[in-house]
Parts: C-alpha cells; structure tokens; sequence
C-alpha cells in the first residue's frame, strides 16, 4: 500500500468512498468539510489521498482561549489577554488505512500547520477535542486536559479538550537545539 | 442602514476590547463590525449543524487555567512519543 500524500483538501476530491466507523465524522467529511473551509472560511481540512479518494484528514480552525472567569487569585503568570491556538477538531482514517500510521502523520501535519500559524499569526498552542477513547495517546504527546466553561466541541461524545504549547511542539522538532544531547530517542 | 435600532447586550471583557481594537485598525464602525458579525454567525448556524461548528472561543475554568499554565512554564518539554511524532514531519502545503 502506497503511503498517501496529504495536503489541504480540494472540491475535486472524492469523499465519497470513505469510512472511518463513525458515521459523524464520514458526514462531516462528505458534506460539511469543504463548506466549512472554502464558503464559510471557519475551518481547514488537510486530506491524505490514495489516487483521487479521501482516505484521512484533519480538520483544524484558529480559536482562542480565554480567561474571563478565571479569578484573578489563579491568574498567575498568563496574560489576561486571549492565547491564539489552532485546534484540532477532527481527525478521522478510512477504515482500510488505520493502523498503519495514518492517524499520527496526520496528527504531525496539525502540528506542523500550527508551527505555521505561530510565525504568520501567533499561536500558543494546540488544543485537541480528543475522542474519550484517544485521551492516552494525546497525553502521551504531552498535551494536557483543559477544563472549559464554554467552547466545548459538540461532538457526541463528549470530547476531552486537551492542550499543548507550541514550546513543546518546537522542541520535538529534529532540528530544535532542544533535542541536542538529549539522548532520549532513537 | 435602513430602520437601524438600537440593542444592549452584556459580553465579556475581551470581546468588548477585541471590537474596539478591530474598531480602531480598521477604521470600520462599531456598530457595523457588529451587525456583519450577527449576519456571519446567524449564516453559518444556519448552514451547519452545530457539530459541525468549531468553537473559536474556549473560556478556561479554574482548573484548565491552571493547567495551560503549568504546561507553557519555561523551558518547553517534548515526550519522547512526541519527538518520536515530529521524527517525520512533513512540510505543510501552502494555503
């Protein structure tokens, strides 16, 4: 099985093969995906392709977080401004391409698009709506559960919003000075 | 603006500054920013059903607060899975 390329999604695209085992998230790819990105501008969907079929995306959007009801006492060292973060809303393979890594070069790709989104916008982080069942490996990649007073994903279920800094992103980079020495992976 | 009326609604702190800094670079009038706004939102709920909406806003409770802050203190850290991750990266299309 060739190694599908992904880049962002286009209209010619054929969305409608794909199966990921939640009809959700096949809808939002077949029907919502490209008006989300290309007629309303609320979100962008980066497809991994074999041939001309969607067989993986990742749907991420800019958004902020914010503190207003957070009490001054727990303010701490963060601004009292909004942080920018990319978030990553969806991210679903075709049922003939999971487990063969698809997922996580997709989730690679997110951050690598968030790297992006720092130098041209800013952007502090990244926050995942994680699907209940995917907690462990997001937490596995550092990223830390965040409790939200508003702004939850309305996927059902529930999502775990979780976050990671984009420091940390950069640092895992194989370039980053940050990994010089560090010894820890092979 | 035809028949224009007049509205009064309570928002946060951060919106009311975000209206007025977007005000002031733009140089577009507050009540416009706003009544544009209303016809973005009102559209896209319109269009999509909300699970297909991405929140852009996401206001932190005590305890996510806290935990955004311990994350971002320096120096940055990857796991090792995430370095793993990054091992490979691909070089995003252009928008």
């Amino acid at each position: 099985m060739a190694e599908p390329a992904i880049r962002r999604l286009l209209a010619s695209d054929d969305t409608s093969r794909f199966r990921c085992g939640d009809q959700e998230y096949d809808l939002f790819l077949q029907r919502y995906a490209g008006q989300n990105q290309d007629r309303l501008f609320v979100g962008t969907t980066y497809a991994a392709l074999d041939g001309p079929w969607v067989v993986g995306y990742v749907t991420v959007a800019v958004g902020q977080l914010d503190r207003d009801d957070v009490p001054s006492k727990v303010r701490g060292g963060l601004p009292r401004y909004p942080l920018p973060v990319l978030r990553l809303a969806r991210l679903a393979v075709d049922e003939a391409f999971q487990g063969h890594g698809l997922g996580r070069r997709l989730a690679a790709y997110a951050l690598a698009v968030a790297l992006q989104v720092r130098a041209a916008a800013g952007c502090v982080g990244v926050v995942v709506d994680a699907l209940p069942r995917r907690v462990s490996f997001y937490a596995e990649l550092g990223f830390v559960e965040l409790e939200l007073t508003s702004g939850q994903s309305a996927i059902r279920p529930q999502p775990v919003a979780m976050f990671l800094p984009i420091g940390a992103v950069e640092a895992a980079l194989p370039s980053s000075p940050m990994r010089r020495g560090s010894g820890a992976e092979s | 603006m035809t028949h224009a009326t007049q509205i009064s609604a309570q928002i946060s702190a951060s919106a009311k500054q975000l209206l007025d800094e977007f005000s002031a670079v733009s140089g577009i009038k507050k009540n416009r920013i706003v009544e544009d706004a209303l016809w973005f939102y009102v559209r896209a709920r319109l269009e999509l059903p909300e699970s297909a909406m991405v929140p852009a806003r996401m206001v932190l409770a005590e305890r996510g607060a806290a935990a955004a802050e311990r994350s971002m203190a320096p120096p940055p850290q990857a796991t090792p899975a995430l370095r793993r991750l990054m091992q490979t990266i691909e070089r995003p299309d252009e928008a």
